[in-house]
C-alpha cells in the first residue's frame, strides 16, 4: 500500500532516462551558450554587462518596475526573480537553470540547491532553447530526447483518468473504483455522450515514429524550419498553426498506422498528440514571453503589457483580503487548500502543450470547490462562480503566476477548439476574467474604505521599494557573480546570436532555399518537396553536427554525467519530501482525519508525480462527511 | 426504437447575487427526470437535459456567472458564443430588476445577435413580499423581445418548464446539422482511401 501506483513506476523510470539523455543535449547547449558569453564577458566584460542591461530594460514583463517609473536596471531584474519565488517556480527555475549555467560558465561544480526540484523544469525550460537549434535536426532525434512532452503526458494521462470531458462537453466522473468519493454516477449515459479514453502521448508518438510516415515527418520538419524562418504577428501564427494541424491531420490519415484507426477515440488522441507535438516545438515563438526579442510583433507586445500590469498589480494589492471581494469568509493566505490551488496554478508554466497548462487551470479549480464545500456550513456561502471568482482572485493573489495573461492568451490561441468546450472552457474563461479583473484593478472595484486603501497601498509600494533596495545591497554585496538575465529563454536568445546552433540553423537554412520559400505551398501541393533536395538537406546536416559534436568537451560531458546522477538522486529525496509535503498539507486540511486514512488515500490515490492532489482532496471530504 | 437526437446549447445564468440564479439552476439540474451528473470540478458549471419531443433532446451547457458589478465589465467573456441567456431578478427587490435590465442590455450589445433571452422572476414563494408585479415584468420583457417567467427555486414552481420553453425556441436543427458535418468530416477523414499498402484488415 505504502508504494504509489505501482504500474506508473516503469514509466517514471523509463522516463527518467528519457530525461537524462535529453538534459545531457540539452545542457550540453547551455554550456556552450554559456562558454560563449564567458569568452565574450573576459574579453569584453563592459559590453556584455551593457548588452544584459539593455536587453532586459525591454524584456520586464513582471516586475515592479513600471509603477515606480524608474530606469529599469539589472537590479531590477534580479530583483524580479526573487519576488516571483513564492510562487513563481518557473522562474525559479530559470534562475536555478541559470545559476547552473554561470556555474559552468566559472567552470565550478553546481550545488544549487534547489536544483533538482527542478528537474523537470529546467528540461522545459531548456528545452525551449532547443526547439529552435531541433527544427532542422533529425526530427526521429527530437522524438527521442523531447523531454517535456512525455514528462507531461505522464502527468495528465493520469489526470484524465480522474476527469473526461466527453466531446459535447459533458463532464463526466469516471474515478469512481478509485476513491469512495464521487457521489453520481450516471445511470445510462446516452451512447452519444460516452466518455473518451484518455490521451496517450506516448502512444501517438511510438505510431507517429512508424517508419511509413515518413512523409509526414518531413511535412512537420519543413513546416517548423520554415516557420521560424519569418516573423509572423499572432493572428498569422495561428493560422499558420491551424491549417497546418489540419494539413498533416488529414495527411496523416492517409499513412500507417495512422489510416487503419476507425473510433473517434483514436482520432482524438491522434489530433492531441499533433497539438502537443507543434506546439511544444513552436512555443519560443509564438508564447509572447518567450518570443525572441527579433521576432516580436506588437501583438506579442501587447501580450507582454498586459503580464506587466498584471504582475505590477499582482504584488501591489496582494493585501487583499476576501472581505474586500465580498467573501463572507475569513481565510488567509496560509489555507492549506488556497495554498495547494495557487501551486496547482503555478504548474502552469511548466507545460508547453495548451492542454498540459488546461489541466493545470482545471486542478487549481477544483481546490477551490473543494475549499467551497468544505467551508459551505459554516460561513453561509453557495457553491457557486458567485463565490468561485472571488476565491479564484485570492489564489491568483497569492500564487502570483508568472505570465498568467499570456498563459490565458496562448490557451485561447491554440488549444484546439473541439477540445476547449464544455466545462474546460467554462474555467478557463473565468481565470481570464480573473486575470482581467487583476490588470485592470482599482480601488473603485473593491468594498473597502479610504483609510485601509491608502494605508495598505502604501505600506505595499514601500514593501515594494524595500525589497528592491534590499537586493540592489545583496547584488552589490555578491558584486562578482555575472549578471544574469532574469528568464533563461531571454538568456537564450540574448546568446543565440552568436551560438554554434544559430549559425547551423543558418546554413541549414540555406540549404533549404532550395525548398519551397512560402509555406503555403505545403498546403496546395504535397510534391513542393523534392525527396532529392531533403537528401541533401540531411547530409549537411549531419556534417555540421560532427562539428558540433567536437565543439563539445569530453571532460565536460563527464562532468554532465556525474551532475546527473547527482540530479536523480536528488530526485528521488525530492519526491519523497513532495510526497510529506503533501501529506501535511492534507493533515492541515483535515485536522480531525486520522493520519492513517490520509495515508491510505494518498497510497491509493496519489500518482507518483503528485499531479492528481484533487482527487485526493475530493476522498478526503467524501470520508470526513461521512 | 427511433435513436434519439441531442442539440446542445451553451447558456449564461445573469443575475445579481442575492436574486437566487444559482439555486434556480440547481433546482432545474437536479429535478429533472432525465439524467443528472454532477460536475467535474464544481457547481459553477452543470449540464442538463431537457426532452422536447419523442425523439430529441437539448443539452443545457449552463455557465454561471458572479453577479457582483466589480465583474461586469468583464462580464462579456463569459458571453461569448453563447445562444441562450437566463437573466434573473429577486420578485420581492425592485432594484433587482433593474440590474436584470441591465444585464439585458449588456447582452443585446455583445452577445450573438441571435441569442434567446429569458427574464426570470425568481421567489414566486414569497408573494407577499413582492415588489414587482408580473405586469411590469412581462412589458418589459415583451418590448425588449424577451421570454419571461417567474419561478420558485425553492418549491420548483415553473423552472422546468422555463428552461423547456428555452430549448423549444433554440435552433436545434442547425445545431443538429453543424454537429453532423463535424462528425461527417471525421468519418470523411477515416475512410480515406489509403495510399499505403499497409491497408488496414478491416
Amino acid at each position: 500500500m505504502s508504494v504509489a501506483s505501482p504500474t506508473l513506476s516503469p514509466i517514471r523510470g523509463n522516463h527518467k532516462s528519457v530525461a537524462v539523455l535529453s538534459d545531457l543535449q540539452d545542457k550540453n547547449y547551455i554550456k556552450r551558450e554559456a562558454h560563449l558569453t564567458g569568452l565574450l564577458g573576459k574579453s569584453k566584460p563592459v559590453t556584455v554587462v551593457r548588452g544584459t542591461k539593455e536587453f532586459i530594460s525591454t524584456e520586464i514583463y513582471d516586475g515592479e518596475g513600471t509603477i515606480l517609473n524608474e530606469e529599469v536596471s539589472f537590479d531590477d531584474a534580479s530583483n524580479d526573480e526573487d519576488m516571483n519565488s513564492p510562487g513563481g517556480s518557473h522562474v525559479e527555475n530559470e534562475k536555478a537553470a541559470l545559476q547552473q549555467a554561470d556555474a559552468v560558465e566559472a567552470t565550478t561544480t553546481t550545488t544549487t540547491t534547489d536544483m533538482m526540484s527542478l528537474d523537470e523544469d529546467v528540461g522545459e525550460a531548456e528545452d525551449a532553447i532547443s526547439v529552435n537549434e531541433d527544427a532542422p535536426q533529425e526530427l526521429e532525434d527530437e522524438l527521442e530526447c523531447d523531454d517535456s512532452p512525455k514528462e507531461a503526458s505522464n502527468e495528465t494521462k493520469i489526470l484524465t483518468e480522474e476527469q473526461f470531458v466527453d466531446s459535447e462537453g459533458a463532464a463526466i466522473e469516471v474515478s469512481a473504483s478509485r476513491t469512495s468519493t464521487i457521489s453520481l454516477r450516471i445511470p445510462n449515459p446516452p451512447a452519444d455522450l460516452k466518455p473518451q479514453s484518455s490521451f496517450d502521448f506516448q502512444k501517438f508518438l511510438s505510431e507517429f515514429k512508424a517508419k511509413e510516415c515518413q512523409p509526414i515527418h518531413r511535412y512537420l520538419k519543413s513546416f517548423l524550419v520554415q516557420f521560424g524562418q519569418r516573423n509572423w504577428n499572432i493572428d498569422e501564427q495561428v493560422k499558420l498553426v491551424k491549417d497546418f494541424e489540419d494539413f498533416l491531420l488529414k495527411k496523416m490519415l492517409e499513412y500507417f498506422p495512422f489510416n487503419t484507426m476507425q473510433t473517434e477515440d483514436e482520432i482524438r488522441n491522434c489530433k492531441e498528440g499533433l497539438e502537443k507535438l507543434i506546439m511544444t516545438r513552436l512555443y519560443s515563438q509564438v508564447f509572447s514571453p518567450a518570443v525572441p526579442p527579433n521576432k516580436l510583433s506588437e501583438q506579442h507586445q501587447n501580450d507582454r503589457i498586459s503580464d506587466r500590469s498584471y504582475a505590477r498589480n499582482v504584488r501591489l494589492y496582494d493585501w487583499i483580503e476576501l472581505r474586500h471581494l465580498d467573501v463572507p469568509m475569513e481565510l488567509n493566505l496560509h489555507s492549506s487548500f488556497i495554498q495547494l490551488a495557487a501551486k496547482e496554478l503555478n504548474k502552469i508554466n511548466n507545460y508547453k502543450s495548451p492542454r498540459d497548462k488546461v489541466i493545470c487551470i482545471l486542478n487549481c479549480c477544483k481546490i477551490i470547490f473543494g475549499l467551497i464545500r468544505q467551508q459551505q456550513k459554516l460561513h453561509n456561502i453557495e457553491e457557486n462562480a458567485d463565490s468561485f471568482v472571488p476565491l479564484l482572485i485570492y489564489v491568483i493573489f497569492l500564487a502570483k503566476t508568472t505570465f498568467l495573461y499570456s498563459n490565458l492568451a496562448y490557451i485561447e490561441r491554440y488549444r484546439n477548439p473541439d477540445f476547449l468546450i464544455g466545462e474546460s472552457s467554462y474555467y478557463v474563461s473565468t481565470l481570464q476574467i480573473a486575470c482581467n479583473f487583476i490588470v485592470d484593478i482599482s480601488k473603485d472595484q473593491l468594498t473597502i474604505d479610504d483609510d485601509e486603501y491608502q494605508k495598505n497601498m502604501a505600506s505595499s509600494k514601500g514593501r515594494l521599494e524595500k525589497e528592491k533596495e534590499k537586493r540592489k545591497q545583496q547584488h552589490t554585496g555578491t558584486g562578482t557573480s555575472s549578471p544574469l538575465p532574469r528568464r533563461l529563454t531571454d538568456f537564450i536568445s540574448q546568446t543565440s546570436v552568436e551560438s554554434p546552433s544559430e549559425v547551423l540553423t543558418k546554413s541549414a537554412e540555406l540549404m533549404k532555399q532550395r525548398l519551397s520559400s512560402s509555406l503555403n505551398s505545403f498546403f496546395q501541393s504535397d510534391t513542393t518537396i523534392e525527396s532529392d533536395s531533403l537528401t541533401d538537406e540531411h547530409s549537411s546536416r549531419q556534417s555540421h553536427r560532427g562539428e558540433f559534436g567536437s565543439l563539445a568537451a569530453t571532460e565536460k560531458q563527464l562532468e554532465q554525467i556525474k551532475q546527473l546522477s547527482i540530479k536523480e538522486h536528488k530526485l528521488e529525496v525530492e519526491n519523497r519530501k513532495k510526497h510529506q509535503e503533501t501529506f501535511d498539507s492534507l493533515q492541515n486540511m483535515f485536522p480531525d482525519m486520522d493520519k492513517g486514512i490520509i495515508q491510505d488515500v494518498l497510497a491509493d490515490t496519489l500518482n507518483s508525480d503528485g499531479s492528481n492532489i484533487g482527487e485526493c482532496v475530493d476522498a478526503l471530504l467524501a470520508l470526513n462527511n461521512e | 426504437m427511433t435513436e434519439r437526437r441531442f442539440a446542445q446549447f451553451k447558456l449564461v445564468l445573469l443575475g445579481e447575487s442575492a436574486v437566487g440564479k444559482s439555486s434556480v439552476v440547481q433546482r432545474f439540474v437536479k429535478d429533472s427526470f432525465s439524467d443528472f451528473r454532477e460536475s467535474t470540478i464544481g457547481a459553477a458549471f452543470l449540464t442538463q437535459t431537457v426532452d422536447i419531443d419523442d425523439t430529441t433532446t437539448v443539452k443545457f451547457e449552463i455557465w454561471d456567472t458572479a453577479g457582483q458589478e466589480r465583474y461586469r465589465s468583464l462580464a462579456s467573456i463569459y458571453y461569448r458564443n453563447a445562444q441562450a441567456a437566463l437573466v434573473v431578478y429577486d420578485i420581492t427587490q425592485k432594484a433587482s430588476l433593474d440590474k436584470a435590465k441591465y444585464w439585458i442590455k449588456e447582452l443585446q450589445k455583445q452577445a450573438n445577435s441571435d441569442i434567446i433571452i429569458a427574464l426570470v422572476g425568481n421567489k414566486t414563494d414569497l408573494q407577499d413580499q413582492r415588489e414587482v408585479s408580473i405586469e411590469e415584468a412581462q412589458s418589459f420583457a415583451q418590448g425588449m423581445g424577451l421570454l419571461y417567467f417567474e419561478v420558485s427555486a425553492k418549491t420548483g414552481q415553473g423552472v422546468k418548464e422555463c428552461f423547456k420553453q428555452i430549448a423549444v425556441k433554440l435552433p436545434i436543427e442547425e445545431s443538429l446539422k453543424r454537429r453532423r458535418d463535424r462528425k461527417n468530416r471525421t468519418v470523411d477523414l477515416n475512410r480515406r482511401p489509403n495510399t499505403n499498402e499497409q491497408q488496414c484488415s478491416c
